[in-house]
C-alpha cells in the first residue's frame, strides 16, 4: 500500500548479498521504502563486511546490484569494488544511512571473531556519524541452520547480541525478532526464497517507520 | 612508510586469501568472517624521557613523548613474532613478543637503575560496548604500589580495587566527565587526574607507573590505527 509515511526521506543502502540479487531486499525492501514515499538508493556488495565500506574494496569478489528510484536494478560485475561511504553520502546527500550486515561477519564455521568483528563495525559507524547522517544497521535474520555456509541459531543470535550493543550511534534494527527461526525458507540456510525477502523487507520497513530519528526527521 | 602499514601488510594477506568456489546459485559461496581474530599491539613510553620506537625490519620510528606517551593499537600478525626497539639515544631497549588472535598487547618502556626496560601486558578484551566507555587500570608501578586503586574525586567511588602490580583491571562505565585518584595499598598517592568527559564506545586505559618519588597516572585512550 503507497502511503506518505517516509515522504521527503532519502535512503542510502549498503550492504551484502542480501541485497545483491534482483528478488533480494533490493527489490523488496527498496520498493517497500518508496511506496512509503522515501527516495532510496541500494547498493549490494556480495561478501562485503563493513571496512569494505571504508575505502573501496572488491569484497567477496562475488558480484553484486545497485538500483536508484524505481529503476529496475542494475548487476555488477562480479569483482565490483565498493563505493567508500564517505564519497556516496557526500553524493546522495541522504537522511538516512541503512546498513544491512551481518552474516558476513558471523562466521558461522569457526569461532566468532569478536575483536575483529569491533574493528570492522566501529569502522564504518565511526564514518557514517562523521558525516552526522542519522543511521540504521539491521542485524542478520534466522535463516535456516546448515547449508553450505554453516549457519547456525546460536551464532547468528551471537552476532545479532553483539551488533545490538555495537553499532550505536547507529540505531540496531533487530531482524531476529521479526521471525521465528527457520520461518522464512531458504535456498542455502543464509539466502531466503522470495516470500522471505518480501517478510523481511516489510518488517524492515516498518522498523525504519517506527525509529525515533525518523519520525523526528519526519516532524 | 607508514607503521601501521608494517605490523599489518602479512594480517591483511591472511584476511584476503581466503579461497573461493562459485556455484550455480544466485549468489556463489562466500567466506564468512576472518580465518582468525584480529591481534593489536600498542607501545607505551613509561619514563619521564622522550623515547622513540622503532619498529623491526622497516626501521620505521614513531616518537613516544612524555606528553603523548601512548602509541595508536596497531592491528598485527600474529603468524610471526613482533620486533623493535624502544630508545631514548642513550639506552634502549629491544622488544620482541608473540601476540595470539585476540589479544591486545601494551609493551610498556621503564627506566630502571640506569636501564631502560619494559614490560609485556595482554588482554583479551570481552566487553566491547557503543553504549558505555571501556576503562582500565595497568598497574606497572612494580614495588611502589603493590596494590593499585582508582576513586573517583567527590564521589567517594572506587572504580578499581586491588589490582596487583604487572597487571590491569577494565570495567565498562557510563561515558561522563571523571577526575581520579590512584591509591596504593588503599592510600591515596600523588594528584588528582581529569579525564574529561569520557566518550560512548571509546576504550581508555590508565597507567600507574613507578617515579624516583611515588607512582604516578596518566591516561590514555585506545585508539585502533585505521
Amino acid at each position: 500500500m503507497t502511503t506518505t509515511l517516509l515522504a521527503g526521506l532519502t535512503v542510502l543502502i549498503i550492504g551484502d548479498s542480501h541485497l545483491a540479487s534482483p528478488n533480494y531486499l533490493i527489490k523488496t525492501l527498496h520498493d517497500d521504502l518508496i511506496d512509503q514515499g522515501a527516495a532510496v538508493h541500494s547498493i549490494g556488495i556480495c561478501g562485503s563486511n563493513p571496512g569494505d565500506w571504508i575505502v573501496a574494496s572488491s569484497a567477496g569478489k562475488c558480484g553484486g546490484a545497485e538500483r536508484l528510484g524505481k529503476n529496475a536494478p542494475t548487476l555488477l560485475e562480479q569483482t565490483t569494488s565498493t563505493t567508500p561511504i564517505k564519497n556516496l553520502i557526500a553524493k546522495d546527500k541522504p537522511n538516512l544511512v541503512l546498513v544491512v550486515m551481518g552474516d558476513t561477519m558471523a562466521n558461522y564455521k569457526r569461532s566468532f571473531a569478536k575483536a575483529w568483528a569491533w574493528q570492522e563495525v566501529t569502522g564504518l559507524t565511526n564514518e557514517i556519524s562523521r558525516s552526522g547522517t542519522a543511521c540504521a544497521w539491521v542485524g542478520p535474520a534466522w535463516g535456516t541452520e546448515g547449508g553450505k555456509y554453516g549457519k547456525t541459531y546460536a551464532r547468528a543470535q551471537q552476532m545479532s547480541t553483539f551488533l545490538a550493543t555495537n553499532v550505536a550511534p547507529c540505531t540496531y534494527i533487530d531482524s531476529l525478532s521479526m521471525s521465528k527461526p527457520g520461518a522464512w525458507a531458504t535456498v542455502d540456510g543464509q539466502h531466503f526464497t522470495v516470500s522471505g525477502y518480501q517478510a523481511w523487507g516489510n518488517a524492515i520497513t516498518q522498523s525504519i517507520i517506527d525509529l525515533p530519528n525518523i519520525k523526528q526527521i519526519r516532524k | 612508510m607508514k607503521l601501521i602499514k608494517i605490523y599489518t601488510s602479512i594480517f591483511a594477506v591472511a584476511a584476503t586469501s581466503v579461497g573461493f568456489i562459485t556455484h550455480a546459485a544466485e549468489i556463489p559461496l562466500y567466506p564468512t568472517g576472518p580465518s582468525q581474530d584480529s591481534a593489536f599491539v600498542r607501545f607505551i613510553n613509561g619514563t619521564d624521557t622522550n623515547l622513540t620506537l622503532t619498529a623491526g625490519g622497516s626501521k620505521a620510528k614513531v616518537a613516544l613523548d612524555v606528553n603523548q606517551p601512548a602509541s595508536k593499537y596497531y592491528p598485527v600478525n600474529t603468524k610471526g613474532g613482533i620486533t623493535g626497539e624502544f630508545s631514548n639515544g642513550k639506552m634502549s631497549s629491544p622488544i620482541s613478543l608473540n601476540v595470539k588472535p585476540s589479544e591486545f598487547a601494551t609493551i610498556v618502556a621503564f627506566a630502571t637503575g640506569g636501564n631502560l626496560k619494559q614490560v609485556i601486558i595482554k588482554e583479551q578484551p570481552d566487553d566491547f560496548n557503543a553504549l558505555k566507555s571501556s576503562l582500565a587500570l595497568y598497574n606497572l608501578s612494580s614495588a611502589g604500589c603493590a596494590s593499585a586503586g582508582l576513586l573517583v574525586i567527590d564521589r567517594a567511588i572506587s572504580l578499581f580495587e586491588k589490582v596487583q602490580s604487572g597487571t590491569l583491571q577494565r570495567r565498562l562505565i557510563n561515558p561522563i566527565n571523571l577526575s581520579v585518584q590512584l591509591t596504593c595499598n588503599a592510600k591515596p598517592i600523588g594528584k588528582a587526574l581529569d579525564l574529561g568527559l569520557l566518550q560512548a564506545g571509546q576504550r581508555y586505559s590508565i597507567f600507574a607507573v613507578p617515579t624516583a618519588d611515588s607512582p604516578r597516572i596518566f591516561f590514555a585512550s585506545d585508539t585502533i590505527a585505521r
